[in-house]
């Protein structure tokens, strides 16, 4: 399998859109995956497996361990595949196992960091090729992993601030004020 | 920035190695996959035969004896099969019924889990296992391996692509630990010196370690073979043609269980063939601490249904039902004074505790596993990756 040459439609620099033809697909994929197809969890993969990534790594600043993240999160969801209920969408149950373990993974590196060397986290890299994007990425590092995750989860996966409030079981008002103060923080940043 | 200046950017940020993380990850996914079975396919029954299952459920609880029950399951209005735990669980995990530690890995991670019912998360890992003597716990990610005390402190860690199936052996004061990074079999000292590659093609079988001083493993090889290998020289004392998906040295070192889909085969320290079990898919199977002595998982597609075993005389005994019920049981586990299995029934969302032995058996149960290891209802459940003393 070539999964760099998908051919499927993408947004801005190969992300592939979470499309209404990809939801109206996914049905088909689970069930086939369900039964055992190999093709369709493939499709499945390709479909969901770019944001997947590109969330974790927003939350936790680290390709190894976004590449982790997303990887246990579809293994998991793999292994549960046969308790989903087709009629719910893939995608919020997969991001809510990204978010979560981002979070977790997130907070672990910083109590880390504090127990064992008594230092602050060692600084991230931007990666070269961030290009106009290099201010967002260094602007979220300076959020707390919670707020990346709300910030992350509104703005690239677009869910909403109730929906956001349901997939990390937060009352919807802390979704609120971590938005607003993310977006705050965010802004002041990158004018400073 | 306004809302689209973030969406716009977030959007258009460059991933490092994105994607090279997904041609990895679909590797790693489909292997998986692969060593699934297909969920048998829901039927559309309705209400009245819900009902009818639900009285035959009760019924068979109430007269079947304790510990031998077979419980069942009844299916919702739209024929989805809601699987029916043992009756009276406890909601928390407020103890344990044996002394010990159980570990077990959540999506959140590896969970610590004491007698007393507390426990702790030690971080955003796949997989772990136990030292030898539930000292510490090694534990890991794609591209990492650290090893922790139970009580989360890190103590060493070592980066290598792809890890898995890592095993840590030996005795209190000399250990190693075994790992796969991609296909290579690596073995790594008990305290992250002398890392080397031990042979650099392996099945992605996780490696099991003889007890004792001789630093002695059993592997499975790309090609169809299992050798049984003094790390130390190198020299190969033995093995046997076959392919399985889980090996594991007696705890006295005599015997190896080698597990396939379809059969439990026991060999001695040089690959003898000493036992050979069928009838069923097999899941898991595990030795008992104090004996020689098997609990297994067995998992019947047609009726959906699993059953724990035990076997005893080194499995070539008399195979007697310890357990069973609808959907899936994932794994069996031993507490340390060997007195009871526990019994992973994810389909229940419960963890079974049985007492076997003579006479009367005993069932314990803690349901809603994963709510409060997962975190949340309805997520997925944790695994069972030892119990140690």
């Amino acid at each position: 399998m070539d999964l760099a040459g998908s051919g499927e439609r993408t947004s801005v620099r190969g992300v592939p859109s979470y499309s209404r033809r990809v939801r109206g697909n996914e049905r088909a994929w689970i069930r086939g995956a369900q039964r055992g197809s190999v093709p369709d969890l493939e499709q499945l993969f390709r479909a969901h497996w770019p944001r997947a990534y590109r969330a974790a790594y927003l939350i936790v600043h680290d390709a190894a361990a976004a590449e982790d993240i997303a990887q246990e999160s579809f293994i998991a969801a793999v292994r549960a595949l046969g308790r989903f209920d087709r009629r719910r969408p893939f995608g919020p149950w997969l991001h809510r196992i990204v978010a979560n373990r981002a979070i977790d993974w997130a907070r672990a590196r910083t109590a880390r960091a504090e127990v064992e060397l008594g230092e602050p986290p060692a600084p991230v890299d931007v990666p070269a090729g961030y290009g106009d994007a290099a201010p967002i990425a260094a602007g979220l590092l300076e959020l707390s992993p919670e707020h990346r995750a709300v910030i992350v989860l509104r703005y690239l996966l677009d869910y909403t601030p109730g929906e956001i409030a349901d997939l990390l079981e937060l009352p919807r008002g802390t979704v609120n004020s971590r938005l607003r103060r993310g977006l705050d923080e965010l802004g002041s940043q990158l004018s400073g | 920035m306004d809302e689209q200046g973030v969406r716009r950017s977030i959007a258009s940020a460059v991933v490092p190695g994105e994607l090279e993380a997904r041609r990895r990850g679909w590797s790693v996914v489909r292997e998986v996959f692969e060593d699934l079975e297909p969920t048998p396919r829901p039927t559309s029954r309705r209400w009245p035969i819900a009902v009818v299952a639900a009285a035959v459920v009760v019924v068979a609880a109430a007269i079947t004896p304790p510990g031998r029950a077979v419980l069942g399951s009844v299916r919702d209005a739209i024929g989805r099969e809601r699987v029916v735990g043992v009756k009276g669980a406890q909601r928390s995990l407020f103890s344990l019924p044996a002394g010990g530690r159980l570990l077990a890995v959540s999506t959140r991670g590896p969970w610590v889990v004491d007698s007393n019912g507390s426990k702790r998360l030690l971080g955003a890992y796949r997989e772990a296992s136990w030292s030898p003597y539930g000292k510490f716990v090694v534990a890991t990610k794609a591209d990492e391996l650290d090893t922790l005390e139970p009580g989360g402190r890190l103590h060493w860690s070592i980066a290598k692509p792809g890890i898995t199936g890592a095993r840590w052996g030996g005795t209190r004061t000399d250990t190693r630990i075994a790992y796969l990074s991609g296909s290579a079999l690596h073995v790594i000292g008990g305290d992250g010196r002398d890392d080397r590659i031990l042979v650099p093609r392996a099945a992605p079988v996780a490696p099991s370690w003889k007890a004792g001083d001789e630093h002695v493993l059993v592997y499975a090889t790309p090609n169809g073979r299992v050798r049984i290998v003094d790390t130390d020289s190198g020299h190969v004392n033995g093995g046997w043609q076959g392919s399985p998906k889980q090996l594991a040295y007696s705890p006295d070192g005599k015997l190896i269980l080698a597990r396939s889909p379809k059969a439990l085969d026991v060999y001695n320290a040089i690959g003898f063939h000493v036992a050979h079990i069928t009838g069923g898919r097999f899941v898991d199977g595990a030795w008992a601490p104090t004996a020689n002595t098997l609990a297994y998982v067995t998992f019947d597609r047609a009726t959906n249904r699993s059953t724990v075993w035990t076997v005893g005389h080194q499995g070539a005994g008399h195979a007697q039902q310890l357990f069973g019920g609808a959907g899936r049981i994932s794994s069996v586990t031993w507490s340390p004074d060997g007195r009871w299995v526990l019994a992973s029934w994810d389909s229940a969302d419960e963890w079974v505790f049985i007492r076997g032995g003579a006479g009367a058996t005993k069932v314990l149960a803690r349901s809603s596993i994963t709510e409060q290891l997962d975190g949340r209802a309805g997520g997925l459940f944790p695994a069972v990756a030892g119990w140690s003393p």
